[in-house]
């Protein structure tokens, strides 16, 4: 099998949010608890619909579906002041007027 | 397929849901002794034991036909044990079913039960990082209500649905299982109580989503000639069990993965929960038009509404009309989840698929007290549950 890169820019196909801290093995990022918003995008040249949790500070009231999500890398936990990182979706800004 | 492929349902018990923390064992047991009461049979006449796995129970749970047996009194029944996540309780039916049709066994008895914990159902501990349910709690922390919100998001965008559509459902399946001495809630819900809780997972609040739940089904399954020297003449029958897996591609996400199949290959006509009802249909030869009721999965109300499509009760977009006008309540043409569903009952687990042909098989006979639906002929279960598991059991009187 050879590794072919993915589309970066995605629509979205729907989203919600976590409002709750979701159990172990999900390393808790603050405390107290902050929610966080989920997207499900369909990358836009492969057509496969991936999971991601939104970029930092985004939340579901940035979000509509068919809307235009790009990826970009962030930490999701420390392990011995090192950062984890995770691929996560973030509103293109300007997008949805543009495309729709 | 003709009646050859019938297997009777002799009888069937319930232990009641609820959040008690007893071992599970327990629960069955009752569950069991309620079933061959039911039936007439004597335990000793069971000539195959299998139970739906738990997960959450150590390896008592992972060997629950075993268990049960054993805890029933070791008779040298022949024991197997059924896990397909929340399927697993249709495939332990399955299991016996193809045993009986086989010739190999006139008697089985079907026992699920569970223990839950409270709160998220989460894997178990250790780390897997190439277990697709632990990675996405690990990497999204994306629990089961996560997938149900993305659901019903996705309905509100196609098909206009509302949340107060959603918190129909709710009122509906409460209603339903206020007269069901077996649900775990039995409290009328109104619009403001569901407008009341707390968003969990946006937009479904806490009251749009099921509770996880202790409790036990079983089934006593028989070959129709058993059931005709024991008298029954006219036993409510398994006309189908569906347990198919999902085509390739599947372009629908579904628990726990985090990326579906690539929708740029030719993509199949009927999705995969719309093939679960399919393949009962297709297999007893009656369709969605002879239903008398169903019994769905209802993880979230908004699922519920999925499920009256995937069924066949109405086209694509069309559950909300159906839910408005009132059809699927009992009074209904075609009610769905007269039990009060999972609404009322919260899940467990490898109970579960059991609770609703237990649920279906009542409504059959004429037996469901307050909530029985007149003349009901012919019901069907369904349900999804992780991994590409899906099932769903067609049973007419």
């Amino acid at each position: 099998m050879e590794p072919a890169p993915l589309s970066r820019r995605a629509r979205v196909w729907s989203y919600t949010d976590a409002r709750y801290q979701p159990p172990p093995p999900y390393v808790p990022q603050s405390d107290p608890y902050e929610p966080f918003a989920i997207v499900a995008a369909e990358l836009e040249g492969e057509k496969i619909i991936v999971l991601g949790q939104a970029a930092s500070g985004v939340t579901t009231d940035d979000l509509s579906v068919g809307a235009s999500v790009e990826l970009v890398v962030e930490p999701l936990y420390q392990v011995d002041g090192v950062d984890h990182l995770v691929w996560r979706w973030k509103p293109v800004a300007g997008a949805v007027e543009e495309e729709q | 397929m003709s009646a050859e492929h019938d297997v009777a349902v002799l009888g069937v018990g319930m232990h009641p849901w609820g959040k008690w923390g007893r071992p599970f064992v327990e629960y069955g047991l009752v569950a069991a002794r309620a079933a061959l009461a039911d039936a007439g049979v004597d335990w000793r006449d069971v000539q195959l034991v299998v139970g739906g796995e738990t997960v959450r129970n150590g390896y008592v749970g992972y060997v629950s036909g075993a268990t049960f047996a054993r805890a029933l009194g070791w008779t040298g029944a022949r024991v197997a044990t059924a896990y397909a996540a929340c399927a697993s309780g249709s495939t332990a039916l399955d299991t016996a079913r193809a045993r009986i049709l086989a010739g190999l066994c006139d008697v089985a008895l079907v026992i699920g039960a569970d223990t839950t914990p409270k709160g998220f159902l989460a894997p178990n501990a250790g780390d897997r990082w190439d277990d697709a349910d632990w990675l996405r709690f690990r990497l999204m922390g994306a629990t089961n209500p996560t997938y149900f919100g993305l659901y019903a998001r996705r309905r509100m965008d196609l098909y206009g649905a509302t949340t107060a559509d959603f918190a129909q459902v709710k009122i509906k399946n409460s209603r339903h299982g206020l007269a069901n001495p077996n649900a775990r809630y039995r409290k009328e819900v109104t619009a403001a109580d569901v407008e009341a809780s707390p968003v969990v997972a946006d937009p479904l609040r806490l009251l749009d989503i099921c509770a996880t739940s202790d409790g036990a089904a079983a089934v006593v399954l028989t070959s129709m000639d058993y059931a005709r020297s024991r008298g029954m003449a006219a036993p409510v029958r398994v006309r189908a069990v569906s347990t198919v897996s999902p085509r390739y591609p599947n372009v629908v996400p579904d628990l726990p993965d985090i990326a579906t199949d690539s929708a740029l290959v030719a993509v199949p006509t009927v999705g995969f929960r719309q093939s679960i009802a399919a393949a009962a249909y297709e297999e007893a030869g009656i369709g969605p038009e002879d239903l008398s009721l169903a019994e769905v999965y209802d993880l979230s109300t908004a699922l519920e509404l999925d499920w009256y499509e995937d069924i066949g009760l109405c086209p694509e977009g069309q559950a909300e009309k159906l839910l408005r006008e009132g059809d699927t309540a009992l009074g209904g043409r075609v009610p769905v989840n007269p039990s009060g569903g999972l609404a009322c009952f919260g899940e467990a687990v490898p109970a579960q698929a059991l609770a609703q042909v237990c649920e279906v098989t009542w409504q059959l006979r004429g037996h469901a007290g307050e909530r029985q639906i007149e003349g009901a002929r012919v019901g069907i279960t369904a349900n999804q549950g992780l991994f590409g598991h899906g099932s769903a059991v067609l049973l007419s009187a």
